[in-house]
């Protein structure tokens, strides 16, 4: 009888040990509010970690963050959000892609709020109404495998990548997931859905390699699996960093007509109904200032500051110096399930 | 099978296992308002794919684990414990994590695609669910049964039948939970690059975050896992609560070294994995460092969370079950917990989101949706252990003069306590390597181990996820074998 005891009472114990380091009850008070700022995260852990403790050190408020990342190809913290929606827990997403943050707009999950040096932001980063906040930006670039291909060799456009020489030899991520699914949008955004879909069945006849998402793009070129991947500019780093045999190049930049490569913000949200409203807005303003963006440009995230004369990332070209793929973020972001539709065609995936 | 008691006693029994049940099945009404019939749909190819994927995957699973177990179980070969330890361990980590710590030693591995090829990865990395359950019941056959069938039967024929059909019931229950298991998965397919409708869920979900479009494909699958649920679950059941009793377990005999080669191919690729993660450190040394990955608070929650959910599973189940041993709606019961496991875990997280908000903003603790799922494992382990419990061992010790309590304590529970062992470890395995219902319901500032390496795979050096993976393999065996531990130092002094 004593046994069964203590076993109810370590299920207990433990259950109550499982809630872990919690918040603080939103009604305790706006003292206890002010000191704490809920933060979800789908930016990756070790970036995102970086900036929380700059924000700490700097107000000494304590940041409580959960973590989601779209290359795990889940959608927890967002389903969180949108299941939260009546008695939210959350007092910011900060989303690594303007995707997903149009989504949760349009699940009427944030609040308008527009921080304190957005307008250094160009208007085209930003929601109109201040639903999001774009800051710090990713771009996609090539990244080839330097033993098997010549820098004179290698590909400038991604409409190379159709031809009979590059048949086998490239990969890209799951184009339903994260930046690809991004770019992929983007495509069909601004070629249209008939030449967007040609060109991915051009890819797919050209025997592409369809990699489980872009560090295993990374990997795979690395490795000389592949001679040449398609992927973010911060996976690409990486390898750059780690000196394996690789070099990145920027595609689609030369002549008058180039596509450009596109530009991928991360996104900030004021969640409606946040617990902690003013220290919300407060995060979000350090969140989407300059400061922030030189953490995230100076550290291996390597992102480009959104506000005007902001230094880039070391081993990356100045923004102001890219052509960059000119679409409508919320375009892209309404046109994903009609290029995930498309895309499951053609792939099978 | 289960002994009925007098009807007016037997609905009085009934009562708690039936709250307990109808407490369990509480999130999932919350999503039944989602659902809209008119809406429903489902792609048939990815469909056919799924159930593909999983049958074998579940039946390589099923017979790597009964072999490497009728093995180790019947025959004392060197090195025995090891190899069945290490035969075992597999179950702590989801099959996505060997299969990348095995790409790591060499890349070409990572070239490997389609179905087949994910299917043989999950069945060895799940194959010890049918171990666990053939070594449980191993421990309870009639011990000169199978003593008289070595003397008189040639080892092919005893192995067909005598001791198939004994183990029907393990092997069984092994396949249906292995395949419940692989209906779930999304991560090989993406991996492996191919379609599932749990990939089609994913992808649908991960764009629109709207659970009203994802349902229409959800539902279908659910629909399809409760078929086979009730399909399973009659020839199952019967087989689990009709099978032998009164045994002791199966007297080893001597076995070679060659036997022992044979039991330790699963040792292999689970060094070929480890390998792979510790190369990936060994490469970054001397900068490699395990500082800052986790922290003590993550490591100790991480370990001591599926022990507490293992252990309050079996508790719950043997304070609700054990009084209702004798019910008339125990099979009813059992068979309702074995569609209650079917329910993927991301989706029990979902509803217990759901009834939070319905409480006003509740916090639910993510060891409340572990739980509620592992519920209908441990009484599916509890049914198997009692269905051998001969009567006439409860009947005498209803004639000593103790307390109802005692009795079970001291007289029954000891006798199925290895049934109890085997599901406690399972349930530890699967509550350690989840993600899903850490992203959806942990707390925030909290962070967990596996949800880390996760996290940490989308970006972090090959040193920096190799340490979180060496990490994570030493919390997850661990935690299975403290939560192992539980039942087994309880009724050890018993058996």
């Amino acid at each position: 009888m004593t046994r069964a005891i203590v076993i109810v009472g370590l299920g207990i114990a433990v259950a109550a040990a499982g809630c872990g380091k919690s918040q603080p009850s939103s009604t305790s008070g706006a003292q206890a509010g002010d000191r704490t700022v809920v933060v979800y995260s789908s930016a990756d852990k070790e970036f995102a970690e970086q900036i929380f403790r700059a924000y700490e050190a700097k107000t000494r408020v304590n940041v409580l963050p959960l973590y989601d990342t779209e290359e795990t190809k889940t959608a927890g913290l967002t389903a969180r959000l949108v299941g939260e929606k009546d008695h939210p827990k959350a007092d910011v997403f900060w989303s690594s892609d303007t995707s997903r943050a149009v989504a949760l707009v349009d699940q009427n999950v944030a609040e308008s709020y527009i921080p304190e040096g957005a307008s250094g932001i160009a208007s085209r980063f930003r929601s109109p109404t201040g639903l999001w906040t774009g800051f710090a930006a990713r771009i996609r670039v090539f990244l080839y495998n330097t033993g098997r291909i010549k820098p004179t060799e290698a590909p400038r456009s991604i409409l190379e990548l159709t031809q009979a020489r590059w048949r086998g030899r490239f990969a890209f991520a799951n184009p339903h997931f994260g930046t690809m699914s991004f770019h992929a949008a983007a495509l069909f955004t601004k070629w249209g859905d008939a030449r967007a879909t040609t060109f991915f069945e051009s890819l797919k006849a050209n025997d592409a390699v369809v990699a489980a998402g872009n560090s295993d793009v990374k990997d795979r070129v690395a490795d000389g699996r592949v001679d040449i991947g398609l992927l973010d500019e911060d996976d690409a780093v990486v390898a750059l960093r780690e000196k394996k045999a690789v070099a990145l190049l920027i595609p689609d930049q030369d002549g008058p007509d180039a596509l450009g490569t596109p530009l991928m913000p991360n996104a900030a949200l004021l969640i409606r109904g946040a617990p902690h409203p003013g220290a919300a807005r407060r995060f979000i303003d350090f969140l989407t200032s300059e400061e922030a963006e030189r953490i995230l440009a100076a550290s291996d995230a390597a992102q480009y500051p959104l506000h005007p004369g902001g230094k880039g990332p070391e081993l990356l070209p100045a923004l102001a110096g890219l052509r960059v793929m000119d679409v409508d973020y919320a375009a892209v972001a309404r046109k994903l399930p009609t290029m995930d539709a498309t895309m499951k065609t053609i792939f099978g995936l | 099978m289960i002994r009925i008691a007098r009807p007016w006693a037997s609905r009085v029994a009934a009562v708690p296992m039936g709250a307990l049940l109808a407490l369990l099945a509480a999130p999932l009404f919350v999503l039944i308002k989602h659902v809209s019939a008119d809406r429903l749909a489902t792609d048939w190819v990815s469909f056919g794919r799924t159930l593909g994927f999983a049958l074998t995957g579940a039946t390589v699973a099923t017979i790597t684990g009964g072999a490497i177990g009728v093995l180790l179980g019947t025959r004392e070969v060197p090195g025995r414990r090891a190899l069945f330890v290490l035969a075992v361990v597999p179950v702590a980590a989801p099959p996505a994590f060997w299969w990348l710590g095995a790409t790591r030693v060499t890349s070409l591995l990572g070239n490997v695609t389609g179905p087949w090829a994910a299917a043989a990865i999950a069945g060895f990395a799940l194959a010890p669910i049918a171990l666990l359950l053939v070594t449980a019941a191993l421990r309870q056959l009639p011990t000169h049964l199978y003593d008289a069938a070595r003397v008189a039967l040639p080892p092919m024929t005893r192995a067909r039948v005598v001791l198939l059909p004994l183990l029907g019931s393990a092997l069984a229950g092994g396949f249906v939970l292995t395949v419940i298991l692989l209906l779930g998965e999304s991560e090989l397919p993406f991996l492996f690059g191919f379609r599932t409708v749990m990939t089609d869920i994913v992808t649908t979900f991960a764009q629109s975050f709207d659970i009203r479009q994802t349902l229409p494909l959800v539902i279908p699958l659910l629909v399809a896992i409760l078929v086979l649920g009730v399909l399973t679950a009659r020839p199952l059941l019967r087989t689990v609560l009709k099978s032998s009793r009164g045994g002791r377990g199966v007297t080893r005999t001597p076995g070679s070294a060659v036997l022992s080669l044979c039991a330790a191919a699963p040792a292999a690729g689970l060094l070929l994995s480890i390998g792979g993660y510790a190369w990936a450190i060994l490469k970054a040394l001397p900068s490699a460092s395990p500082r800052g990955l986790a922290d003590a608070t993550t490591v100790m929650v991480s370990i001591i969370e599926p022990v507490g959910c293992a252990w309050s599973a079996v508790t719950l189940t043997l304070a609700a079950a054990y009084p209702a041993r004798r019910s008339s709606a125990m099979p009813a019961f059992l068979w309702l917990g074995l569609l209650l496991f079917c329910v993927p875990a991301a989706i029990y997280a979902i509803g217990w989101l759901g009834v939070g908000q319905i409480l006003g903003g509740l916090p639910i603790p993510p060891i409340v949706a572990y739980t509620s799922r592992a519920v209908p494992l441990s009484m599916l382990g509890f049914a198997v252990g009692y269905s051998r419990l001969p009567t006439s061992s409860e009947d005498a010790a209803a004639l000593v003069g103790v307390s109802p309590v005692q009795r079970a304590l001291l007289f029954v529970l000891p006798l199925i306590g290895w049934s109890l062992v085997a599901v406690s470890a399972l349930i530890a395995a699967l509550t350690f390597a989840d993600r899903d219902v850490a992203s959806l319901l942990l707390p925030p500032g909290a962070s967990r181990l596996t949800l880390n390496l996760y996290l940490a795979s989308a970006n972090a050096p090959s040193s920096t996820v190799g340490i979180l993976a060496l990490t994570v393999l030493v919390g997850a065996v661990t935690s299975v074998t403290l939560a192992a531990a539980g039942p087994a130092l309880l009724w050890r002094r018993r058996d």
